[in-house]
């Protein structure tokens, strides 16, 4: 492997890790901060695909596409967790069981609505080029993406430790009956935080469209595995934990990949199983991130 | 059969012999298709009553039982396929190897808690089911699956189906005789501790680690019985038999039967397990095909009717049909806990 290559591999083992971030916070954020588990987060991400594939396919520039999909997202997050999930806080299994049931039926709404076959996104306008850095090329989009995902996880640890809203949630999630007594709506904070879950992924769903040319069916499915085990690597529930999983994941699938083509999808599971075996508690443990 | 009806006490002894009867007669009454689908139940049952074990009786909630089901199977298909084994030891080595990897993985994973116990199982299920879709370990034949061989004639099912159904429902019975037994004795009682109360249960002295593994090699036992009557009947083991899917399929066998009834998987895998052929079935009737398109596609469509399904169980119907219909009957077919 020459340098030029090595760089290539390391920007677009970034890019994977942007997109795999924005795929794993949400559900990160949502367990960590309500300790809930959600498995139709990657209905959510097939949602974001698609809305995206339709904008962009039909002229809609890229950022119409990733605009309708965050707002989308946090409306359709909001009403969900107001009518369906909220009843479910405190158990596990029925969370599982509710959110399965839920991405289900939205896989199949999708499945309907699209039909059951890869739906292309056809020629995307910006970004499309390529860039020369250190030797390397390196797709315009993927420099754009690693620049989202920066921003996204800079932009969340502001909001959790330095706003309003994260000081009532962090505060709810230590002790939420403290936290109402003293006045402050912690439900409605809680609401927020899946709304900004939910935004997440179909944001993460949206982003992973160009790399992929398209979306299809059975994203959804492929996906939600994926983002447990980036959620696992950096401990269940830790946002700077999804973090370093994520980019670890993305760089080390890049670079597998080009000496063994089944080496990217080997990558997370066998990490996730390294992990597991010497530090169960993952690479940033809850407790110690406090995020 | 005594043991079992003293141990159930409540269903009746008649009901019980009338209900399997009427099972063990299935291939005199309907076509060959349906005798399949019979299998499939009967499978899908022995799996339910191993997750079951597991969530019901010792509270563990596990995502990673495609491993053990799927194990087995690829230990059958493996063994006779490539080292020319007859089928019965195959079906007893991949029935070993499942309570083993089980026993380890238990070992490793026991120590979690709650969530963290599902996402350590599901964790090594994805590692089985990665290894045996690339074919890395050159054990399972990659995407295209690896042909089971040396079936005797009797129970092939590309042959006839009858005794190999028969097989599957008398295991079943085996099974739940087994887990009556289980269930009376000193480990059942210990295990409804641990669920009930771990911290308690060790605080009594309960070594609560050893209780798990022990839950979980056995349910991974069973697991593997019906890992190997799947390979039967599919014939070809393909990475599917390791998917989250499977597990999926054993959980919602269990919550919507009734978790922790002794017939709640039983009832569980004769819903689930049917209603896709049930819903094939009516999709091909006049008065659906008179139906507009989408409304047709509504009422025939498994995973909206099943996840609508799990969604009001939750919410309305979360101790199953075995628990609401012994509700309803003011009797407990569950033991106080």
């Amino acid at each position: 492997m020459d340098g030029g290559t090595a760089v290539t591999l390391f920007l677009n083992g970034l890019a994977l890790g942007a997109i795999l971030f924005l795929l794993a916070s949400g559900l990160t954020l949502i367990f960590g901060l309500l300790d809930f588990v959600n498995f139709a987060h990657g209905a959510f991400f097939l949602v974001g695909a698609y809305v995206f594939t339709a904008i962009a396919a039909g002229g809609g520039s890229i950022f119409l596409g990733f605009a309708v999909a965050i707002a989308g997202g946090a409306a359709g997050g909001l009403l969900l967790e107001r009518v369906l999930l909220r009843r479910a806080y405190g158990n596990e299994l029925h969370q599982f069981l509710l959110t399965l049931g839920l991405g289900l039926i939205i896989t199949e709404v999708v499945r309907v609505i699209a039909g059951p076959n890869f739906k292309s996104v056809g020629e995307l306008e910006f970004f499309g080029g390529n860039v020369s850095i250190l030797g390397g090329s390196v797709q315009e989009y993927r420099l754009f993406l690693i620049a989202v995902g920066v921003a996204v996880f800079a932009g969340m640890l502001y909001v959790l430790r330095r706003t309003r809203i994260g000081l009532i949630v962090r505060a709810g999630v230590e002790n939420p009956g403290m936290v109402e007594a003293l006045g402050t709506n912690v439900k409605r904070g809680f609401s927020i935080m899946f709304a900004v879950g939910a935004a997440l992924a179909l944001l993460a769903g949206a982003a992973a469209v160009p790399p992929s040319g398209g979306a299809d069916p059975s994203l959804g499915e492929e996906q939600i595995v994926l983002a447990f085990v980036i959620a696992v690597v950096g401990g269940l529930g830790s946002y700077l934990g999804s973090a370093l999983a994520a980019v670890s994941v993305g760089l080390l699938s890049s670079y597998a990949s080009f000496y063994w083509e089944p080496g990217s999808s080997m990558v997370p599971v066998l990490l996730m199983a390294v992990v597991l075996l010497v530090r169960p508690q993952g690479l940033i443990p809850q407790a110690r991130a406090r995020v | 059969m005594r043991a079992r009806a003293a141990a159930l006490g409540r269903p009746g002894v008649a009901g019980v012999v009338g209900a399997l009867v009427i099972a063990a007669a299935v291939p005199f009454w309907f076509s060959p298709y349906w005798v399949t689908v019979g299998i499939d139940v009967c499978v899908f049952a022995i799996l339910g009553v191993s997750y079951n074990l597991l969530l019901g009786r010792i509270g563990l909630f596990s995502l990673g039982h495609a491993l053990l089901f799927g194990l087995a199977a690829y230990m059958v298909a493996n063994l006779t396929a490539r080292s020319g084994l007859s089928l019965l030891p195959a079906a007893v080595v991949g029935v070993i190897a499942s309570a083993a990897v089980a026993a380890l993985t238990g070992l490793v994973a026991s120590g979690a808690r709650g969530i963290y116990f599902a996402m350590m199982t599901l964790a090594f299920a994805q590692v089985g089911f990665v290894l045996a879709e690339t074919d890395a370990a050159g054990f399972s034949g990659g995407e295209d699956g690896l042909p089971i061989s040396g079936v005797p004639e009797l129970i092939n099912i590309n042959v006839r189906q009858d005794a190999l159904y028969w097989l599957a429902l008398g295991t079943l019975v085996l099974v739940l005789v087994l887990v009556a037994v289980i269930r009376a004795s000193s480990a059942g009682r210990l295990w409804n501790a641990v669920r009930e109360n771990d911290v308690r249960a060790a605080a009594l002295g309960i070594d609560v680690r050893r209780q798990r593994v022990a839950a979980y090699s056995v349910a991974g036992a069973l697991a593997g019985v019906a890992g190997v009557l799947f390979a039967l009947s599919i014939q070809t083991v393909t990475p599917n038999t390791l998917s989250v899917s499977v597990t999926v399929q054993a959980l919602l066998i269990t919550v919507i039967g009734g978790t922790g009834t002794f017939w709640g998987p039983v009832v569980g895998a004769l819903f689930v397990r049917t209603s896709s052929p049930l819903l094939d079935e009516l999709a091909g009737t006049g008065f659906v095909q008179g139906l507009s398109a989408p409304l047709e596609r509504a009422v025939t469509s498994q995973p909206l009717i099943l996840g609508t399904l799990y969604i009001l169980f939750v919410l309305y119907l979360p101790a199953g049909v075995v628990g609401a219909a012994a509700r309803v009957r003011g009797r407990f077919t569950r033991e106080p806990a």
